[in-house]
C-alpha cells in the first residue's frame, strides 16, 4: 500500500491551521471528539454565524475601530478559505497561491474599510 | 533470415554506405534520392568517401556536443551528489561537515558557551527530534536558537541532514532564518548535530493561540493577536508556502506544518521551521503527487495531516499490531 506525499497536505495542514487561528479551537480540541471535525463545524457556521464560531478575542475589534460588519466580511472569507483548503478530497482544496491572493484581498478590504471609518 | 532487399531511396541520409551484406548486391538495394551517401559497392555510383569530408565544420560541432554534454553532466553530476548527501542517511559523519558554505562556522564549544552548557534555564522547546536552547553567540553577540538533534532517535540524522540541504537552498522572509550548523563530536565524543538559527524571540503561534496560565507568573504579558495581525500570520504562512510549493527550483512539501511550528519574530512577522519531516517532489509543476512507501503515512501531525495519511496511519497500527500477535 502507498501513500501520497503531496503539496494538497499542505494546504489541509494550513487550511487546519487557518481554522485554528478563527475559532481559537484546536482539530484535536475535545469538543470534536463526537467526529463533527474543526472543518464541518466553521463549514456549518458558513455563511452567516461565522460570529458564533469565531474566538471571541477577535470580536473585541469593534472598539479598535472596526464596524461589526467589516468584521463578519473579513471573517467570513478567512473561514472561507480555511474550509477550502481542507476538504477532505485533495483536489477540492484551494491551491496556496490562490489562499495568498484571497486572504491579500480580504486584507485590503478590512483594512481599507477600517481607515474609511470615521474616528 | 537474410535480408533480400533494401530501398532507402529518397529519405536525405547521410554518411559512408557498408559493403557487407545486402549492400554487397547493388540490384538489392536502392540509394537513389540521397546525395549525401558515400562510399559502398562502386555499382551504386556514389561518389568516394573522404574521411575528413567537411573537417572543420563537423569537428566545430562535435567538439561544441562534446563540451555542451560535458557541462550538462557536471551539472548533472553535482546535482546528483547534492541529492546522494540528502539520502545519506546511514553514514555518520564525524568530521565537521556540511551547511557550511555560506554560513558562519561554530565550534561545539561555541554552542555549548552561547546555551550555558545547554542548561535547562536555555531550554525553550522540546519536540521528537530535538531540544532547541536559545544563547548569545560569544563570537558576535547574535541572539541564536540552537536546535540539538536527538541522535538516540531513528531518522534523526536524516532529519538533519534534510533539514541542513533545505535550508541552505532556501530564502524566504517567511521561512526560518539559519545562521550555521555544526556536526561533529561533543566532548565525551559522542555524535553531535547541530542547527543554529535566528532567535524568533515572540515564540511560536502556538503559544499565543493557545497560552499556558501559570499562576507563578505575577503579572502575565497579555500575549492576544488580533484579527489583523492573525491574517498577517495567514498571509505569511501561505507564502512561505507557495513559496515552498511554487518558486523553489525543487517543489517542496512541509509535510509538518502547525502553530507550534509558525514562529514570530520581533514583528509578529511569521517564520515557517522545523523542515525535518519535509519531501523534495521531482515534479515541478504544481500540485503534483509523488508515490512513497506507506511509511511516510507516519509522518505529520495528528489533527493536522490530511485525512489519506491518519488513515495510513492507523493502517500501519494494524499491520505492526497484527505482526506482533
Amino acid at each position: 500500500m502507498g501513500s501520497k506525499v503531496s503539496t494538497y497536505g499542505d494546504v489541509y495542514s494550513y487550511g487546519t491551521l487557518l481554522l485554528e487561528m478563527l475559532t481559537g479551537k484546536r482539530p484535536t480540541d475535545s469538543m470534536f471528539e463526537d467526529g463533527i471535525g474543526l472543518h464541518n463545524y466553521v463549514k456549518m457556521a458558513l455563511p452567516d454565524r461565522v460570529l458564533q464560531v469565531a474566538d471571541p478575542t477577535l470580536l473585541r475589534e469593534v472598539d479598535q475601530g472596526a464596524s461589526s460588519d467589516q468584521i463578519l466580511q473579513c471573517l467570513t472569507s478567512i473561514s472561507e478559505v480555511g474550509v477550502f483548503c481542507s476538504e477532505r478530497f485533495p483536489r477540492e482544496r484551494m491551491d496556496i497561491s490562490n489562499v495568498v491572493a484571497e486572504l491579500n484581498r480580504t486584507k485590503a478590504n478590512f483594512l481599507h474599510g477600517r481607515h474609511g471609518l470615521p474616528a | 533470415m537474410l535480408l533480400k532487399s533494401l530501398d532507402l531511396s529518397f529519405n536525405d541520409l547521410e554518411g559512408e554506405v557498408p559493403v557487407h551484406g545486402v549492400f554487397q548486391n547493388a540490384s538489392a538495394v536502392s540509394v537513389s534520392g540521397n546525395k549525401n551517401l558515400c562510399g559502398g559497392i562502386l555499382e551504386l555510383n556514389l561518389s568516394t568517401c573522404t574521411s575528413k569530408s567537411k573537417p572543420k565544420s563537423s569537428t566545430k560541432l562535435i567538439l561544441g556536443v562534446t563540451i555542451s554534454f560535458g557541462f550538462i553532466g557536471l551539472i548533472l553530476m553535482t546535482s546528483f551528489l547534492f541529492l546522494c548527501r540528502l539520502k545519506e542517511t546511514k553514514n555518520e559523519l564525524t568530521s565537521n561537515l556540511s551547511c557550511e558554505a555560506p554560513f558562519r562556522r561554530v565550534a561545539y564549544e561555541d554552542l555549548r558557551q552561547a546555551s550555558n552548557g545547554f542548561s535547562f534555564d536555555n531550554l525553550i522547546g522540546s519536540g521528537s527530534s530535538g531540544s532547541v536552547y536559545k544563547g548569545v553567540l560569544a563570537l558576535n553577540g547574535v541572539v541564536v536558537a540552537v536546535k540539538v538533534f536527538n541522535l538516540r532517535r531513528k531518522g534523526a540524522a536524516k532529519s538533519f541532514m534534510t533539514e541542513c540541504a533545505t535550508l541552505l537552498s532556501m530564502r524566504h522572509r517567511n521561512l526560518v532564518k539559519v545562521l550555521s550548523a555544526f556536526a561533529g563530536v561533543d566532548f565525551q565524543g559522542n555524535d553531535f548535530k547541530a542547527i543554529v538559527y535566528e532567535l524568533m524571540i515572540n515564540g511560536s503561534l502556538e503559544e499565543w493561540l493557545h497560552p499556558i496560565h501559570t499562576s507563578d507568573h505575577e503579572v502575565p504579558e497579555p500575549r492576544t493577536l488580533n484579527l489583523i495581525k492573525r491574517l498577517n500570520i495567514a498571509v505569511d504562512v501561505a507564502s512561505a508556502l507557495d513559496y515552498l510549493h511554487n518558486d523553489c527550483e525543487m517543489q517542496i512539501v512541509h509535510c509538518d506544518l502547525k502553530p507550534s511550528n509558525v514562529l514570530l519574530d520581533g514583528d509578529l512577522t511569521a517564520h515557517v521551521g522545523d523542515f525535518g519531516l519535509l519531501k523534495f517532489l521531482s515534479e515541478p509543476s504544481s500540485q503534483s503527487s509523488l508515490s512513497q512507501k506507506s511509511s511516510v503515512g507516519l509522518k505529520g501531525t495528528i489533527g493536522y495531516a490530511a485525512p489519506g495519511t491518519i488513515k495510513i496511519w492507523k493502517d500501519i497500527h494494524s499491520i505492526i499490531y497484527n505482526l506482533i500477535n
